[in-house]
């Protein structure tokens, strides 16, 4: 039993580290970039989600969830912004200076979360906050089931924007070679543009999941952020859906750890998989070959 | 000629740190001179080669804690030293022969893990340790064979004395044959290796060179603090600290690292004066001019300051024909 409850309790904490990790990975798929400053979009989405949900809740038990979606698209806007702002400008000074520009950002803005928001930890009193349900046995913590959920739905919708629509097309493009979409006529600044916007979005989202049980504060969104590095180094990096099971195997390996081992060991057992699959299979575990998207 | 500058400039900043009375002054000087110690070694590696790290806090934490708990057991840190400068070395050959083949984010990513792994071990086994609290290193009298003094400017002065040092080898070593064997690999392996350049045996080289230089500013700095503290030791922080002051200042530059160490220290300084130590200031704006700095000149302030000068000489050369 309890072996059970830490594979349901992992694949549940997993459900945030994918949503992270998603767009991680499509903007690594697409631009070749790690975003070290994707912790802080978190960290900004929680922010945003919290004074949301201050300013009123609908009834019931899942009334604060109504912020999700505005804060999807105030960090979508975000993302936009930081495109065109930043890292269209740095594309030009090549690897390096944009790795550089993302971790000078993800440190000035959890500076700039500290000046205006203060360190304190924040949580709005909620009724999803410590409620469960029980399962023949098992027990669900409800926030986290929510986010496993819309995890799940949102795997399923990206998956389907690759290959059905336009975008995805173009997208998958870029991923494969940027000199031979553009020479098609793909604009593949456009495609920049738009997958960055729907990263972080997403993990905009992620953040307005986590505010019903999770504290709010400048530094939050470096514990999420690492986990989701090697979620989608696992994962192979590029591979959108992969980045998925990426990120619930990562809850899982945290949580089994946790419950049979030492909970300090169980961060370094997933960095030591993470070296070993980094080295021994670069290309990571669900991605065949080289191919990415 | 270049060691005769070096050698004038630290016994400048040496005559200078003791001069100096205001205790703050010399402490945010010292900063200073870690901090550039860190950056210079850094820079041995990640400068030279083109390939990032954020995993330099663990060189700095395993020699700083292989010395006081060897000192707690009695031994001399100067001994001590010596050991965990070495112990910091061969985690530096394994981390660089298991990153050989990785580049741009991939070895990025596994030096900050495998700095993750030093922080979580060093957590774990707190008999050893001390766990999250650390180990303070108590000490009331001055005894310069255990690396303890009174007055803070002796360490100020170890401290230039080490990245004079430091920056005196990475002088020697540029116009070496591993210098050289450096540049060719960093503007391309596969050519380097054709033509019989030992790739693998000169990129673990300087990844041990580098991590040494950086233990030994780990050993100096801990009994400096006088507490180990493994968050910060071992943190991630510290290791971004470093990689972006090489960054900032420009990691082309012999300098480089020096200048950009005295940009972040005066700016965090600075801040700290106009907003306080614990509003988050400091962090925000030095986060930021990063991002300024990145977005402007890339290669960082001393390529700034050399356009400038150029800049300016043009005018006077034009202004005087």
């Amino acid at each position: 039993m309890i072996f059970l409850q830490s594979i349901v309790n992992g694949l549940l904490i997993g459900g945030v580290y994918a949503l992270v990790a998603v767009g991680l990975n499509l903007m690594f798929g697409v631009m070749k970039l790690v975003n070290f400053a994707h912790g802080e979009f978190l960290m900004a989405g929680m922010y945003v989600a919290v004074w949301l949900a201050g300013l009123g809740m609908l009834p019931g038990l899942f009334g604060i969830y109504w912020v999700a979606i505005p804060t999807m698209f105030v960090m979508a806007a975000v993302g936009f912004a930081f495109y065109l702002l930043l890292l269209d400008r740095a594309a030009r000074f090549g690897e390096s200076p944009q790795i550089l520009l993302t971790i000078g950002l993800s440190i000035g803005a959890q500076g700039l979360a500290q000046v205006l928001r203060g360190s304190g930890f924040k949580l709005v009193p909620n009724p999803i906050n410590g409620a469960a349900i029980h399962l023949g046995g098992l027990n669900l913590q409800l926030g986290p089931a929510v986010a496993f959920t819309v995890a799940l739905i949102v795997t399923i919708v990206m998956a389907a924007v690759l290959r059905g629509t336009r975008f995805g097309k173009r997208a998958r493009a870029v991923a494969e070679s940027v000199e031979t979409a553009e020479m098609l006529g793909v604009d593949a600044r456009r495609v920049y543009l738009v997958s960055t916007s729907i990263a972080i979005g997403l993990v905009g989202l992620a953040g307005a999941l986590l505010i019903p049980y999770h504290y709010t504060f400048p530094n939050v969104g470096q514990n999420f952020v690492v986990v989701a590095f090697l979620a989608i180094v696992i994962a192979g990096l590029g591979n959108v859906v992969g980045a998925v099971f990426g990120g619930l195997l990562m809850g899982v390996m945290q949580s089994l750890t946790a419950s049979y081992f030492d909970l300090d060991l169980s961060t370094a057992a997933i960095y030591v998989v993470f070296l070993a699959v980094l080295l021994l299979r670069p290309q990571g575990l669900f991605t065949r070959g080289r191919r990415t998207l | 000629m270049r060691l005769v500058v070096i050698g004038v400039v630290w016994a400048i900043a040496a005559v200078a740190g003791v001069a100096i009375e205001s205790d703050y002054l010399v402490s945010v000087a010292t900063a200073m001179v870690f901090l550039g110690l860190w950056a210079q070694s850094w820079n041995v590696l990640s400068g030279l080669t083109g390939n990032i790290s954020l995993g330099h806090s663990a060189f700095v934490a395993v020699a700083a804690y292989v010395t006081v708990i060897l000192q707690q057991k009695g031994l001399s840190p100067l001994i001590g030293g010596v050991l965990g400068v070495a112990a910091a070395v061969v985690l530096a050959a394994i981390i660089g022969a298991a990153t050989l083949r990785l580049r741009g984010p991939y070895f990025t990513l596994a030096t900050l893990s495998a700095a993750a792994v030093v922080l979580s071990l060093i957590l774990h086994y707190s008999d050893l340790t001390g766990g999250p609290s650390g180990i303070a290193i108590t000490f009331a009298h001055d005894a310069p064979l255990e690396l303890e003094f009174t007055n803070v400017r002796a360490y100020y002065l170890i401290a230039t004395a080490l990245l004079a040092a430091v920056t005196m080898f990475i002088s020697l070593i540029r116009h070496s044959r591993l210098g050289f064997y450096v540049a060719a690999i960093k503007s391309s392996e596969e050519a380097a290796a054709a033509a019989g350049v030992r790739v693998a045996l000169v990129k673990v080289t300087v990844f041990c060179l580098s991590a040494a230089f950086t233990a030994l500013g780990g050993v100096v700095y801990v009994f400096y603090i006088g507490f180990a503290d493994p968050n910060f030791l071992s943190g991630l922080t510290l290791s971004i600290q470093i990689a972006l002051t090489a960054v900032v200042g420009g990691t082309g530059y012999l300098v480089g690292p020096i200048v950009g160490a005295i940009f972040y220290e005066a700016l965090d300084a600075a801040a700290n004066a106009a907003f306080g130590a614990a509003g988050g200031w400091d962090v925000m704006i030095l986060g930021f001019s990063v991002v300024a700095i990145v977005l402007t000149e890339p290669r960082g302030l001393c390529e700034m300051a050399v356009r400038l000068a150029r800049a300016i000489a043009d005018r006077v050369q034009s202004a005087t024909a």
